[in-house]
């Protein structure tokens, strides 16, 4: 397993009990990805973002002005 | 009330957008970045609500203003990713003072909840709306 890199300033580490809820209500992925240092998550999320389109991106009309491809 | 306050009025935002596209007339107090082209014939807008003499005004009953960015300037824009439109806009504010909240997708980017969201939605004080249009033509040509 790869080291986890150093936490930066202004990036702390949250009460476990904000952890243990993101597991409970979106699963142990999801509660893995925001224990990461931050720089960690910024570096993956570029990759992501370059990569793939997310559902807001489909629509020609987003969310806020009241389109949205699950809000058809 | 102006004509573009009465049609916003009585329409969704959706069906609004449609309107302002088909016909680019001047709205003041409310920012409407351009239309970005993009792949496949698709068009994103931006909105960003400066409107509010009274924050219990409705947006839409308000007058809008309308921006345009030349195609051209659309192509020499730089390509960056959402999150450095962030950092960047971001620096803008600080430096021109103007309070802000990031809110809704982003921040739960920031707290390391959310994944896929790439826009933005920003809250600024309605009364700081001069110094926001003054740093926004550069903004604009950086749009991603």
């Amino acid at each position: 397993m790869a080291a986890t890199p150093e936490r930066e300033a202004g990036d702390p580490l949250y009460p476990e009990a904000y952890y243990e809820y993101l597991e409970a209500a979106f699963g142990p992925e999801k509660a893995a990805w925001a224990r990461l240092p931050r720089a960690q998550r910024r570096e993956e999320l570029k990759k992501i973002h370059e990569l793939y389109n997310t559902p807001d991106d489909l629509d020609p009309i987003p969310p806020e002005l009241g389109g949205g491809v699950w809000n058809p | 009330m102006g004509r573009w306050g009465q049609i916003a009025g009585q329409n969704r935002a959706r069906d609004l957008v449609g309107r302002v596209l088909e016909d680019p007339f001047q709205m003041p107090n409310c920012t409407i970045l351009p239309p970005r082209k993009l792949a496949g014939n698709r068009i994103s807008l931006d909105l960003l609500e400066l409107a509010g003499k009274s924050p219990e005004v409705p947006l839409f009953n308000l007058p809008l203003q309308y921006r345009t960015v030349s195609p051209q300037a659309i192509q020499k824009s730089t390509p960056m990713t959402a999150l450095d439109f962030i950092d960047s806009f971001r620096g803008r504010l600080h430096s021109a003072q103007i309070d802000f909240a990031l809110s809704s997708g982003q921040a739960c980017v920031y707290y390391g909840i959310q994944q896929t969201t790439k826009d933005s939605d920003w809250i600024i004080r309605p009364f700081t709306e001069d110094e926001l249009n003054a740093i926004m033509p550069p903004v604009e040509l950086l749009l991603p």
